[in-house]
């Protein structure tokens, strides 16, 4: 149905994994980073459609890879979607860049990540039953 | 000297025209006397002149006789009025020395003395007014002591109030409706960097030196009856470093209404929010670290009810998943728990006789297929005849299993861990020291290896870990048994913490 292209970025291998699952039996591509530094390589690398990422990561937060993929041209346009365990709401004390589209609190449910990666990128709106 | 008018003025205010009163009767006693005199001469000189008539034309021996009798006569009244005044002056004198005497004397004393008729009366009123002299003075007196005894009363409040504002911590400094420094305590000297001493009675604004502060006093002292006690928050830079204080301000009334001044306590709240601050931080960062594995137990269950697993070794691997998860959450569950109770002291400490080198190789045997698995060498040196050490064994266990268990997480393949226990008698210490060649830490990461949840950005990536293990291995070490951790290490070459005892039982 789709050939559209997901990078994942956590340094839980865990979690890493059963998203790369619920999104590859979702119909997507993924691709995988432990960290944050990773993750931007990638992003360049392979530009694609959408990156869901933790915000606390090693070497490069999740803010921090978002910000600087926004700096750059080439991959500005690729929408965000940032996942958090913290216990504050990120947006009271970051500043946070445009290409974000959506946080999601950890813990999280893979079938509300499918269904916002379907609705970011599809448009699928039938799909989605999640709100952030 | 104060004479009797001036006591009597004191006493009386009617007093004062007092001393006249008996002046005035004694003046027309003389007036009397005179008159009584003159009186006198003129029956004199009448009896002489009848006499004269009568005997002019007697025999000369009769005319002898009558004007002998009429001498003796002159002379016995002249004699009789001489006694008379004689008299008078005494008993005046005498009224005039009890009077010079109670001008002098502290005691009021009722006038005596014998003395003619009518200045008995004079006397009499005289004395009548000494005792109601007498009877004011005593009332005065009662009063002047009842008042000396509330003085005093006051005076000692005031000192034990005193000795309060003196005593508590917080900063206390009174101004008068003037705005002029009253009171302060010693906090506030301190605070303030003044002599209470060379500054009472001098402008507050001029002692606090702060524009923000003064006009916050300013303003409590202005608003009258309104706003009797407020608390106002207010930060300043003292010592380079930035203090918050609760400042509370009571305008103090009098029974009109009218401010009489304004009290100002300062309460030093900057530990409060530096604790409150780091207690969110710890909640924060305790709610992160448990919702990481719970992330995952929640993902799998949900790929389970989904049916997402394509079969039974693929769910048995989710299975897996689940349960190691909720061990890891139990694991730091527990570790939290232990930090907290020790921080706290209610820690169960069940301390008693141990010998390191048997719990040294306990944890080695306990390690030694984790190392071997990662073609570590860990191997375990102990000291001969080591004496024992007063501690908890479990405890003891306890940060010796984090530390062997950290040096193999963060030593690559094919290094060595080595364990070894050692005495300092003379120290007063035994050691238990675990050496590594793995991969070191930052001299940068150093001073905050031992904080909660704190991660050396080298080795996050290398393995799994809460940031508490160092956490509760130095609360063992220090808090639970006075002893120590030494960590020496240089980044790429190798690590070594010593962990010591001492040697002294507590």
């Amino acid at each position: 149905m789709t050939s559209k292209t997901v990078l994942i970025a956590d340094d839980e291998t865990h979690i890493l994994n059963v998203l790369a699952m619920k999104l590859n039996n979702g119909g997507f591509n993924v691709l995988q980073a432990e960290d944050g530094a990773e993750a931007f390589r990638l992003a360049r690398s392979e530009l694609p459609d959408l990156i869901i990422t933790d915000y606390q990561m090693p070497r490069m937060s999740g803010l921090e890879l978002s910000s600087r993929l926004n700096s750059d041209p080439a991959t500005s346009a690729i929408p965000v979607v940032l996942l958090t365990a913290r216990g504050f709401s990120i947006a009271e004390t970051q500043t946070i860049s445009p290409n974000i589209r959506c946080i999601m609190s950890k813990p999280f449910s893979p079938r509300e990540i499918l269904a916002r990666t379907q609705e970011l990128l599809v448009g699928d709106i039938e799909s989605v039953g999640a709100t952030a | 000297m104060t004479t009797l008018s001036d006591k009597l003025s004191l006493l009386w205010p009617r007093a004062k025209a007092a001393p006249t009163e008996p002046a005035a009767t004694l003046f027309s006693l003389r007036r009397m006397t005179s008159l009584t005199l003159g009186l006198l001469v003129v029956v004199v000189a009448v009896a002489l002149y009848g006499i004269y008539t009568v005997v002019y034309s007697a025999p000369l021996r009769i005319q002898y006789i009558a004007w002998s009798a009429a001498g003796c006569l002159v002379i016995l009244s002249i004699l009789m009025l001489l006694l008379g005044r004689y008299m008078t002056a005494r008993s005046l004198r005498h009224v005039e020395s009890q009077l010079r005497h109670l001008a002098r004397s502290e005691e009021l004393e009722p006038i005596h003395g014998r003395v003619p008729g009518e200045l008995q009366r004079v006397i009499s009123a005289l004395g009548d007014y000494v005792a109601h002299v007498h009877r004011k003075m005593d009332n005065l007196r009662l009063q002047k002591k009842e008042l000396d005894i509330q003085m005093r009363v006051a005076d000692a409040e005031r000192r034990h109030s005193e000795a309060i504002i003196f005593s508590i911590s917080d900063a206390v400094l009174v101004a008068d409706s003037f705005g002029e420094l009253v009171l302060a305590n010693t906090a506030a000297e301190r605070l303030f960097s003044f002599r209470l001493t060379e500054w009472r009675h001098r402008p507050i604004e001029r002692v606090l030196n702060d524009a923000a502060l003064s006009d916050l006093l300013r303003e409590a002292r202005t608003a009258g009856g309104h706003g009797v006690r407020r608390q106002v928050e207010y930060t300043a830079l003292r010592g380079g470093r930035t203090q918050t204080y609760n400042i509370t301000l009571s305008t103090v009334l009098d029974s009109q209404g009218q401010t009489r001044g304004v009290v100002a306590v300062f309460h030093d709240i900057t530990r409060e929010r530096e604790m409150a601050r780091m207690k969110t931080d710890f909640v924060s960062a305790v709610s992160h670290e448990l919702k990481t594995p719970l992330s995952s137990i929640k993902a799998y269950m949900e790929m389970l009810l989904d049916g997402e697993a394509k079969d039974d070794a693929m769910r048995e691997d989710f299975y897996k998943i689940i349960a190691s998860e909720t061990d890891r959450l139990q694991r730091l569950i527990t570790k939290i728990l232990d930090i907290s109770r020790i921080e706290a002291g209610v820690m169960e400490v069940r301390k008693g006789s141990v010998q390191l080198n048997a719990v040294v190789q306990q944890v080695h045997d306990v390690m030694l297929p984790q190392a071997t698995s990662k073609n570590i060498e860990l191997t375990c040196e102990a000291a001969e005849a080591l004496p024992t050490v007063w501690a908890d064994r479990d405890l003891v266990y306890q940060a010796v299993l984090n530390v062997v268990s950290n040096a193999i997480k963060y030593t690559e393949a094919g290094g060595r861990v080595r364990i070894r226990t050692s005495a300092d008698l003379e120290g007063g210490h035994l050691a238990v020291a675990v050496m590594d060649n793995g991969m070191g830490i930052r001299s940068e990461d150093l001073p905050r290896l031992f904080e909660k949840f704190f991660r050396c950005r080298n080795t996050e990536h290398v393995a799994k870990g809460t940031g508490l293990g160092l956490n509760l291995v130095k609360h063992i070490m220090e808090t639970v048994h006075h002893g120590e951790i030494v960590v020496t290490s240089e980044y790429g070459v190798g690590t070594t913490m010593v962990l010591r005892f001492p040697l002294t039982k507590g």
